[in-house]
């Protein structure tokens, strides 16, 4: 059984309703005069779980009846998420030891392989007009203290 | 003070030459945003989060006020030229707006739709500066509650008008709820959902949260959808609309703004639902309704008046109340907590310069949109030769340096990927991330109040049906969700696309 958007949807119900009863029970539920500190979770959790089982339902009961329901994953898409991803990783790795214009040279460099439209060329100016712009912005704009380079440079 | 001497502080406050300068940047960016598809307000006003701490609460609120009413204006220029509706709000425009223009007519389009945009917002800017202080002398008196019905009424009313059904829409506002929780107990101190890491105890940092729902998944949605391949304009043709549109679009723009004001105030109905809305009301009362969908100017000039009056009056539960009516006005409301300016009833009191500067601001600020809407049109609509690629990437830079600055260290910019990995799913799931987000600012709230209540009534939960505008809250809210289940407003919702 292939996931469907509806499916997907429950199961997060599920998972995170039911994650925040166990976690808020764990807080103390306190008297109905003085609600402890897991009261909320533990309320706003349940609710999630009844809704997600209604929802379990709902994506069953179409699937019976053989409803053609969106797939939840479409191949398109993990090629971009996982390089869109992948691009601010980078991003937050280099961006103490490094400075700013290694990290964003290899964020655009990972994001810009994301989407196949772009030309060679286009990047070395997608690079320059950005990485401009950003200390245009955050730097000399805001004036925050960020390194622009590894230390010692 | 009376009326006249508090419009009066509040012209100096926006007449203030640095407020004036982030005025006008607020409502360009929100122009140049509202043409270009794919990015959006919420996006915008996201990513701009993170750079208003290093702002006075005045400069950055205005700016991100600005950005949000500038996109209702911007959205319709894309509309009527490329057919191509730049904001869900201005979808409506399309039908007749690009007819016009195909008949070389969109200079008067452009035209009719700015005049009546800068009416409409004239008359929601009035209406706030009325509706002010009697209605926060009303909410004063509420109790909590009050307030945690009033919450409750506003999460349910939102979660019924999103499209994908009550179910979703009320989970997904839990959701955010349950993130929204995280951090330590306002009431006993306690750490929740932490586990161990120090950084969360202040609870999840709600720019870290907006910028990583909305902007990475939404570049991985837009790059996989493809293309957008070259759009061809319309001639512009001249600005000047007949005295035959003048005739026709003035009494549809006083009924657009009566409706988009009305709309506006509502938790859930938004712009698009208003502009939307207008046209119906237009095509219904018209002597001749063939005419619509053929260029009828009527049909730009009510949705267009009725956006931009329903982005105006959004404000007056959001600054009275403190109670967001759409995920826009969470950012908003986000924004000003930032700042540590909680929006209710005692702003108007506490933050005098504010309210009232914001006020004045935001009507000239839509002034200055209509001056840059018409002679610079050239301008806007080159922006549309800006291709996707170069966007993204600059966005995704700015998102993340923005994220950095704001704890200098990297645990922000992980915690972007985690929400970025939420919204994606939560977008593969069909659910809002916009209810998210309106959960996670109201969650707080709404524990609060109904800790509060619990406590003063001694753990009486009557108390909720017994105190009558309470009950009455708590009656519309469930009315609403029974409502939303008939077909009249899922076919509204569906063909209003909410936003």
């Amino acid at each position: 059984m292939t996931i469907n958007s509806e499916l997907l949807a429950a199961l997060l119900f599920l998972v995170f309703g039911a994650a925040a009863v166990l976690l808020g029970w764990g807080y103390g539920l306190g008297t109905p005069s003085r609600l402890g500190t897991g009261a909320m979770p533990v309320l706003v959790g349940g609710v999630l779980c009844v809704l997600g089982i209604a929802q379990f339902a709902n994506a069953t009961k179409a699937a019976r009846a053989r409803q053609r329901l969106p797939r939840a994953f479409s191949r398109a898409e993990v090629r971009p998420l996982l390089l869109v991803l992948g691009a601010v990783l980078a991003f937050a790795a280099l961006v103490i030891p490094a400075g700013l214009i290694p990290a964003l040279v290899v964020l655009i460099a990972i994001a810009w392989s994301a989407q196949s439209g772009g030309q060679r060329w286009e990047i070395a100016g997608a690079m320059v007009t950005v990485i401009a712009l950003i200390i245009a912005i955050f730097k000399l704009g805001l004036g925050l203290p960020i390194r622009l380079f590894p230390a010692g440079f | 003070m009376d009326f006249f001497s508090l419009l009066a502080l509040g012209m100096q406050v926006a007449l203030n030459p640095v407020n004036l300068l982030y005025c006008l940047m607020g409502v360009t960016l929100g122009t140049a945003i509202g043409v270009l598809p794919g990015v959006g307000p919420i996006i915008t006003i996201a990513l701009l989060l993170p750079l208003s701490f290093g702002l006075p609460p005045e400069a950055s609120i205005i700016l991100l006020a600005g950005i949000y009413y500038g996109a209702a204006y911007g959205g319709s220029t894309t509309s009527i030229l490329v057919n191509l509706p730049g904001e869900a709000s201005s979808a409506v425009t399309c039908i007749d707006g690009h007819q016009m223009a195909k008949q070389g007519r969109a200079g008067a389009a452009l035209a009719v739709a700015a005049l009546g945009s800068f009416f409409a917002g004239t008359v929601g800017t009035m209406l706030i500066a009325l509706a002010g202080p009697p209605l926060a002398a009303i909410a004063k008196r509420f109790g909590a509650a009050e307030y945690a019905a009033l919450v409750f009424a506003a999460l349910l009313m939102v979660a019924a008008m999103t499209r994908g059904g009550v179910i979703k829409g009320i989970g997904v506002a839990l959701l955010g709820i349950i993130f929204g929780l995280a951090g330590s107990d306002i009431l006993t101190g306690t750490f929740r959902f932490t586990f161990g890491v120090r950084e969360l105890r202040d609870g999840i940092d709600f720019a870290v949260l907006a910028v990583g729902l909305f902007a990475i998944a939404e570049i991985v949605g837009n790059i996989a959808s493809g293309d957008q391949g070259t759009v061809t304009t319309s001639k512009i043709g001249s600005l000047w609309p007949t005295r035959d549109d003048f005739r026709r679009s003035w009494p549809a723009v006083l009924r657009g703004t009566g409706v988009g004001s009305l709309l506006g105030v509502l938790p859930g109905a938004g712009m698009a639902m208003s502009s939307f809305s207008a046209y119906m009301v237009e095509k219904s009362i018209a002597k001749e309704p063939e005419r619509f969908g053929t260029g009828a100017v009527e049909g730009v000039a009510a949705p267009e008046a009725a956006n931009n009056a329903a982005s105006q009056t959004s404000f007056i539960p959001t600054l009275l109340l403190g109670i967001p009516g759409s995920p826009v006005m969470a950012l908003m409301l986000g924004a000003f907590m930032i700042h540590g300016v909680q929006p209710g009833p005692r702003m108007m009191g506490e933050h005098a310069p504010l309210f009232w500067g914001l006020i004045v601001s935001m009507w000239i600020g839509n002034l200055f949109l209509v001056i840059l809407n018409l002679p610079l049109i050239g301008l806007w609509v080159r922006l549309l030769k800006v291709p996707y690629h170069w966007l993204y990437v600059f966005v995704l830079a700015f998102a993340c340096v923005g994220v950095f600055t704001m704890g200098s260290s990297p645990f922000q910019v992980y915690a972007l990927v985690f929400f970025g990995v939420l919204g994606y799913l939560l977008r593969a799931a069909g659910l809002s991330p916009a209810l998210f987000i309106l959960g996670f600012i109201l969650g707080p709230m709404f524990e609060e109040n109904f800790r509060r209540a619990m406590a003063i009534s001694r753990g009486n939960a009557m108390v909720f049906v017994e105190r009558p505008i309470s009950l009455i809250f708590i009656l519309l809210g469930l009315a609403v969700v029974l409502l939303a289940t008939t077909s009249f407003i899922r076919r509204g919702r569906e063909e209003a696309t909410a936003d």
